[in-house]
């Protein structure tokens, strides 16, 4: 059939209808907005007043209506059956009068008279792209009923032609939308995947660890619902074979630990124990276990064991998939991406165990390197400083900081003998032990013992050195203080038991000893000086040893007048008795000294002895520059008055050194005396 | 983690809702209702505080564009602030940054959103 010659005008209008028509696919706005602009189109340049465009899902075999216009239309699709569709699909049908139809069209028309009716559809326009079925175009009537010419045939098949492509189009970009949504599923997937590989080597907590895990599962399969659960090898299970089933939940997720671990530890669910004996997971769409099920309120489960070589530790286990249409089911997919997480679970809680493990062995060398008294040093092969402990850093008056990293010889470079035992530890590779040498590196009276062994690795081979270092410096100067006054026995008794010394200003019972040479003044001065010295050393050399072997402490030499104390600064119960057996002994020995000098042509001396006890102070007197441990007090002064009184190779002793030690001596009562200082006379007694 | 809850206040024509569990289907569906229940009443500008909210699924995701795509409807926006790593990184990964804006703090994102004129705006 000729078309009819179009007037200008028609011809301007078609020409700008089509002109709209590429405007409106250009715009680039969303598909509803372009079929209604379409749709729009194409009813305005064809005077149609009603009409919709009907989408084919292929899913469901249904049309729907995505736009229309003048219609009071409510939303109901339309069955498509396969031969409807290939109906539509005939070239010769691309446009379908719906009262004129026939074939399986007249009868589906007919099937859907009322929808048809509601469409007000008198004309159907069958959309599609390369055999494949995308929609219709439906049209009612033009103004006042007036018959479609051909020429509006024609625009409409350019039209629909035109939508076709589009809605194909459409459909492409909505696939690829989903495609990339998937893609950015997977990436999502990747990613996660990959933070939980990021996790392992910086996550060493196993809490935090076990949480990362169990949510980034959670998260990543769409799951409401999950716990992650390890076997607990500490734990004191008898039967060794059920050890390996015996779980503890150590994260959850919108799940109670408690419910989860009654099922769990009660051990009834065959499900968990099948991953421990196939050490694979398992997806329980439709949970046949009730209590499980409800321990994780879901009704589908995922369970994937977490291993750690072929061993199985543990257990993932998420709940219900979320989709938007509810709850679905768990697919192969997705236990493979759960198993993914597992494996990765696994090795990440044998780093965090592994390094739970070192640490708490590193603490407890710590704590055994802090707790003693020592000082430890590790030095490397290269003579670095690898550590320190606490009782070191105090030692060298350093932080650790100071000393960490520095070279040893650096830390001793004031002290070569100490240097030279390291050397030679280096190079012989036996240990070495140095007792009181001077670390003059730290301080100028710093005393130290030292051991230097060499540092051994698990097979043997040296590492380089450690160190063992004591501060014995406060020891070392109270016996270089002490050991002029009393013996090094006492001494030792002295740092072996600090609570018996009281270096502070104390009143103590105490016996003094006192003993003089009797003329000795006169005697020197008709001697050389270098006999007067050579007598008295002598003489004192002979009496110390004497006052040591009994423990008396040496206060003081006094030309040639001895004073020596019982009592302080230790106090024994027979601080009298070893005072008298000391002078008993003086007195006795001075007899052989004198037979000795006579053979030699010297001179004989005479010694008086006195003796008292009482209350006196004892302490360090003196001043900053010269201080010496002495006792003063009455009873010292009754000592010297005493030792005064006696006469040549005799002991006097006051009343209450007799009351102390009259049962062990024979005394003889003298008459009392006056001595100065005291208002009445004293009793004193002779020792026979 | 218990259930969802969601708080909402207004900071002039700012929303800022404040979650506080999972988002997933549920939790979602909360954050887009109180959305539309404050578009109907006009408001256009909405923030969400996910600091409470240390996860998230894909289904939560797609709500959430949906809620994006009715602001676009009505030229309004969304924002978002104190995010764990990985709902940030989710998020741009599923391409919510293009749409909506991830901001790093509380005050930048009221300053931000409070600077933000919406297309209407604009128009007049």
């Amino acid at each position: 059939m000729a078309l009819k010659p179009l007037t200008s005008d028609q011809f301007s209008y078609f020409l700008n209808s089509l002109d709209d028509l590429g405007s409106i696919l250009t715009n680039n706005d969303e598909h509803e907005v372009v079929f209604k602009e379409i749709l729009h189109l194409v009813m305005g340049t064809l005077g149609v007043s009603r009409g919709a465009i009907l989408i084919y899902s292929a899913r469901t075999r249904e049309l729907a209506v995505t736009t229309h216009r003048g219609l009071e239309w409510e939303a109901i699709a339309l069955d498509v059956p396969a031969g409807v569709v290939d109906a539509m699909l005939d070239e010769k049908r691309d446009v379908v009068f719906v009262e004129k139809s026939d074939g399986v069209l007249k009868e589906y028309f007919s099937e859907y008279k009322s929808t048809m009716a509601g469409l007000n559809a008198k004309v159907w326009v069958p959309l599609s792209f390369k055999k494949t079925f995308l929609g219709v175009l439906s049209l009612g009537s033009k103004l006042k009923n007036a018959e479609l010419e051909e020429i509006d045939l024609t625009v409409l098949r350019i039209i629909a032609h035109v939508l076709s492509n589009a809605l194909y189009n459409f459909a492409l970009v909505d696939k690829m939308k989903a495609k990339n949504k998937a893609l950015d599923l997977k990436v999502l997937e990747l990613e996660t995947l990959q933070d939980v590989s990021a996790a392992i080597v910086s996550v060493l907590d196993i809490d935090t660890l076990t949480e990362e895990v169990l949510q980034r599962s959670v998260s990543i399969l769409d799951s409401k619902s999950g716990a992650l659960m390890l076997t607990d090898r500490q734990s004191l299970v008898v039967n060794v074979e059920a050890l390996s089933e015996f779980l503890h939940v150590a994260s959850t997720f919108e799940v109670d630990a408690k419910d989860v671990e009654a099922v769990i530890v009660s051990k009834n669910s065959e499900d968990l124990a099948l991953c421990f004996r196939e050490k694979e997971g398992q997806i329980l769409n439709k949970c046949a276990d009730k209590r499980l099920a409800k321990a994780f309120g879901a009704q589908n489960l995922l369970i994937a064991p977490i291993r750690s070589k072929s061993e199985v530790i543990g257990l993932i286990i998420v709940g219900d998939k979320e989709s938007r249409r509810g709850v679905v089911e768990f697919q192969e997919s997705d236990l493979k991406l759960l198993e993914m997480f597992a494996n990765q679970a696994g090795i990440a809680l044998d780093n965090a165990r592994l390094f739970k493990n070192v640490i708490e062995v590193k603490e407890f060398n710590e704590s055994i390197l802090t707790s003693v008294n020592s000082g430890v040093i590790t030095i490397n092969m290269i003579g670095e400083i690898g550590s320190v402990n606490q009782a070191a850093t105090t030692i060298f008056r350093k932080h650790r900081r100071q000393i960490v990293g520095q070279h040893f010889e650096s830390l001793f470079d004031k002290d070569p003998e100490i240097l030279k035992l390291f050397e030679r530890v280096r190079g012989t590779h036996h240990a070495v032990s140095e007792m009181n040498l001077s670390c003059r590196s730290v301080a100028k009276d710093m005393v130290v013992n030292l051991s230097v062994a060499p540092l051994k690795g698990p097979d043997g081979e040296v590492k380089g050195l450690v160190v063992v270092i004591e501060d014995i410096s406060a020891e070392s100067r109270i016996k270089s203080t002490f050991k002029r006054y009393v013996t090094s026995n006492i001494v030792d008794q002295i740092l072996a038991d600090e609570g018996k010394l009281k270096l502070g200003g104390d009143r103590r019972h105490v016996t003094v000893l006192f003993s003089d040479i009797r003329d000795f003044t006169a005697m020197s001065e008709k001697m050389d000086p270098e006999k007067v010295v050579s007598t008295l050393n002598e003489y004192f050399t002979d009496m110390i040893e004497i006052v040591f072997r009994f423990d008396g402490t040496l206060d003081k030499i006094i030309g040639d007048e001895l004073m020596v104390v019982y009592g302080a600064p230790i106090q024994r119960k027979d601080d009298a008795e070893r005072a008298v057996k000391t002078a008993l002994e003086m007195v006795a020995h001075l007899k052989k000294l004198n037979k000795d000098r006579k053979k030699r042509g010297l001179v004989e001396l005479a010694m008086g002895i006195g003796l008292s006890s009482g209350v006196v102070v004892s302490g360090n007197i003196g001043s900053s520059q010269r201080m010496d441990y002495t006792v003063i007090g009455d009873t010292v002064n009754l000592g010297s008055r005493l030792c005064a009184i006696a006469k040549p190779g005799e002991i006097i002793v006051s009343e209450p050194v007799f009351e102390a030690v009259k049962d062990l001596f024979p005394f003889k009562k003298l008459d009392p005396v006056q001595v100065k200082g005291k208002a009445d006379p004293i009793q004193i007694y002779h020792l026979t | 983690m218990g259930s969802f809850k969601l708080t909402v206040r207004k900071e002039g024509d700012l929303a800022i809702f404040s979650t506080d569990g999972y988002i997933n289907n549920l939790g979602a569906e909360k954050i887009a209702e109180g959305c539309y229940k404050h578009i109907e009443t006009g408001c256009r500008k909405f923030l969400l505080d996910l600091e409470e909210s240390p996860i998230i699924n894909s289904i939560g995701v797609s709500i959430l564009i949906e809620v994006i795509e009715k602001l676009q409807e009505v030229n309004g926006h969304i924002g978002y602030y104190n995010m764990a790593p990985i709902v940030a990184k989710t998020f741009k990964i599923m391409g919510l940054d293009k749409y909506s804006t991830l901001y790093d703090s509380e005050e930048e994102a009221i300053e931000g959103m409070k600077n933000r004129t919406s297309t209407a705006e604009k128009k007049t």
